[in-house]
């Protein structure tokens, strides 16, 4: 349903500073307070020009701009008080950019043109991306069991037929890059690793939502097959927590005869299809190359390729990762569509993937740490202390790290930044303070 | 107390054999100068503070783990602990033995006595408030929480829950299972704290994020809702300014004012009324972990010990655990007109 108008009343925002408040008191009082205020005797004036007039007359001084404005809106002249005197044009352009506000990055729908392969993202797009795909990510790897902790398996596919596909897919590969030979090294993976693709698959479905589930509505999708199935990948099926490991099991086999032919018939689907929630140009890899035919090997690559997505923060690709570092979030994408190939195979193995999760999170540990400088190292060191026993709260403190930094506008740096754990409960669950009930028949 | 004569120089004063782990929570007996310390390394730890600010240690009971929560009950006879060990503990003082009196699935970390009723609430990280009689092994009742519990106080008939998805319960002891207000709270991030105000009809929150929200629990006074920033390093609005958490919020039993500590090592006295900053101390050596008042707000007590907020990185094994009682004098503490 087309909702026209914003359904929601626009609130009001301060014309100096861009900021919006909670009602047109809350407004005017901050205006009064960082605005209109006297620096050399606080006074709080009722405008601009009150203030200036006051600062003149009192303290023998002329001020020609509002102090704690934005550059463009330190006129002393203009009288605003509240949200009145806004000029006409401001309104509109603050209006519009709210409207821009909305259909932020992280939804990726609008922006999916469907046949043209427009999808220019930029590093930084992609390293907010990866950012919150990683938080995603360790949010549902966290509560979910350890089997499906292992970083998001790979889509196998990388090194099959994608290649062809590949080179055709939306420009987009820019920064990231690099992919493409990258993504042939795919095969070399073990085979084993395969295994870690199913339940770790899950772990993708869950975060997922917004972002990948964005192709059905895409109208570049030649197929029209897998777009009803993505819905149910992503969001629906996926209880928030996973079901358990089993449960990725079950899924697939059910779609994946379905999914994969439609999917992977498709060959080289036409470049606008990969990118559906806006992946970073592998997403195609991914959707794209699968045949029906090579699932199976499918497995081997993405073993270490899962672990390296979510680990990887975006400017740093650990050693051999490649061309997937930066693409965790298309890895992802690559995955959902693999999963459903890798699933007629084998299921995974439980211990592969615990070996997997326990080396994604010492490898975790160390690459977020460059990368998100005051916060990072804080509360990456955190999850190398503790023993396994903490990996989950730890993984989703350093994955929270590179969001919390990319997502605050501020750069004001939270000393504690991990909004989902508290201190005590990490410090709880070290060795060292955990509690271990004696051994009573109880 | 006596410390008037101390107010001029701001001398705190440590207080003697302090725990050697970080402290947790520190409690005021309502009736008596007894000052109660739980810590980090499974002890909680009873001392008397004397008229001239001086303490004795008093009585020392453990845990099975890392102590969280304590608090003296109403009559001031009995000091009830939660902690790590998923129990809850009561100490009587005249017998001078720990007993176990309630049990949950996972670290307690909120703990009350209800007023009024021999009861006790414990809320826990296992989603859950249990009501305790404290003679019974079992609880009164149950509530479920929508997350785990980081934070719990109260008032009168007034408990005020914050749990970790950020939502904060408000339940009427009249009718304990049943909350009877549940919000999610005005900061956007983690909450660390609640704090009943000491005159009754709201509670302040406190956050991560260096941030404090005063909330009226009348929807009717919804109006005076507010919130301000608080335990920050660097110019307000300067890149790279340093944000600490608010680790704890005592309200002064007199005047209804209160005092912020922040994992910055420092304090705040406030006024909520006129939404003025009455009074900023120094920054201590350490995060400020835990504070509160005495029973009639002369002095501030605050512990300077490590809270983890910078993870394990930041632990010092030499760092000295003090716990500090700071005379209030009224000029500091008292409202001021706006």
């Amino acid at each position: 349903m087309a909702k026209k108008n914003k359904k929601k009343v626009v609130r009001p925002w301060c014309w100096y500073c861009e900021r919006d408040f909670e009602d047109e008191k809350v407004l005017i009082s901050h205006q009064r307070a960082k605005h209109f205020k006297c620096n050399h005797c606080n006074k709080k004036l009722n405008t601009a020009g009150g203030m200036a007039v006051h600062v003149m007359q009192v303290h023998k001084e002329t001020i020609n701009t509002v102090p704690n404005a934005m550059p463009g809106r330190q006129s002393v002249d203009l009288e605003i008080y509240g949200m009145e005197g806004i000029p006409e044009a401001d309104q509109i352009a603050y209006l519009a950019k709210q409207e821009d506000g909305d259909n932020n990055p992280a939804s990726k729908r609008p922006k999916f043109d469907g046949g043209s392969a427009s999808v220019e993202f930029s590093a930084e797009d992609l390293q907010n991306q990866l950012a919150q795909h990683k938080a995603m990510m360790a949010a549902a790897a966290a509560p979910a069991p350890a089997a499906a902790a292992p970083p998001p398996g790979m889509p196998t596919p990388p090194g099959f037929p994608m290649a062809p596909p590949v080179p055709g897919a939306p420009g987009a590969h820019p920064p990231n890059s690099g992919p493409y030979p990258g993504q042939f090294q795919y095969p070399g993976m073990p085979p084993a690793a395969a295994s870690v693709m199913p339940a770790a698959y899950s772990q993708f479905y869950q975060p997922r939502p917004p972002q990948p589930f964005g192709m059905p509505p895409h109208p570049g999708m030649p197929q029209g097959g897998p777009p009803p199935q993505f819905p149910p990948y992503g969001q629906a099926p996926w209880p928030p927590h996973g079901p358990p490991p089993g449960a990725p099991h079950n899924m697939p086999p059910q779609h994946h005869p379905g999914f994969a032919p439609p999917r992977f018939m498709n060959g080289p689907p036409p470049p606008g299809y990969p990118l559906p929630p806006g992946m970073p140009p592998h997403m195609p890899y991914g959707a794209q190359g699968l045949p029906g035919g090579p699932p199976h090997p499918m497995h081997g690559p993405p073993g270490p390729m899962a672990q390296r997505p979510p680990m990887a923060a975006s400017p740093h690709l650990p050693p051999g990762s490649g061309p997937l570092t930066p693409t965790g979030i298309p890895s992802s994408q690559m995955n959902h569509g693999l999963r459903q190939t890798s699933h007629i195979t084998s299921s995974p193995d439980a211990t592969t993937l615990a070996a997997a999760a326990s080396t994604a999170v010492a490898t975790s540990s160390a690459s977020p740490a460059p990368s998100s400088a005051p916060v990072a190292p804080a509360s990456t060191a955190s999850p190398s202390a503790p023993p396994t026993g903490a990996s989950a709260p730890a993984d989703a403190a350093v994955n929270k790290t590179p969001l919390t930094n990319a997502a605050a506008k501020k750069e004001s740096v939270l000393v504690y930044s991990n909004n989902d754990v508290s201190v005590e409960e990490v410090r709880a669950a070290l060795e060292r303070y955990r509690f271990k009930p004696k051994v009573e028949s109880s | 107390m006596m410390l008037g004569n101390q107010a001029q120089q701001q001398k705190d004063i440590e207080v003697t054999a302090a725990p050697s782990d970080s402290i947790s929570d520190l409690a005021f007996s309502k009736t008596s100068d007894l000052l109660a310390a739980a810590s980090w390394n499974n002890e909680v730890r009873i001392w008397e503070v004397m008229g001239d600010g001086s303490t004795v240690a008093k009585a020392m009971y453990s845990h099975e783990g890392p102590a969280l929560v304590c608090q003296w009950s109403p009559d001031g006879s009995k000091l009830a602990s939660g902690g790590a060990d998923s129990a809850g503990r009561m100490f009587d003082v005249t017998t001078g033995q720990p007993t176990q009196f309630a049990k949950h699935d996972a670290p307690i970390k909120g703990l009350r006595w209800v007023d009024g009723a021999n009861i006790v609430a414990t809320g826990s990280w296992d989603k859950t408030i249990k009501y305790w009689d404290i003679r019974q092994p079992t609880p009164v009742s149950s509530v479920a929480l929508s997350d785990r519990l980081y934070s719990m106080d109260t008032h009168g008939s007034l408990l005020v829950a914050a749990t970790a998805d950020r939502s904060i319960t408000m339940y009427d002891m009249s009718n304990p299972a049943v909350p009877f207000r549940t919000m999610e709270s005005p900061l956007k991030m983690q909450t660390r704290v609640v704090s009943c105000f000491t005159t009754g009809g709201g509670f302040a929150v406190g956050s991560i994020e260096g941030r404090v929200a005063i909330q009226y629990t009348d929807v009717k006074d919804s109006q005076g809702n507010f919130s301000f920033k608080c335990h920050r390093d660097g110019a307000p609005s300067a890149a790279n300014a340093s944000v600490y958490a608010v680790n704890a919020i005592s309200f002064h039993p007199v005047f209804g004012t209160f005092a912020t500590a922040g994992s910055d090592g420092g304090f705040t006295f406030w006024d909520k009324d006129s939404k003025q900053k009455l009074k900023v101390f120094n920054k201590q050596a350490g995060p400020i972990s835990a504070a509160t008042f005495n029973r009639n707000g002369s002095i501030y007590a605050y512990a300077v010990s490590y809270d983890w907020s910078k993870g394990y990185t930041g632990a010092s094994e030499s760092f000295k655990n003090t716990i500090m009682l700071s005379p209030v004098s009224e000029a500091d503490i008292k409202p001021r007109k706006k």
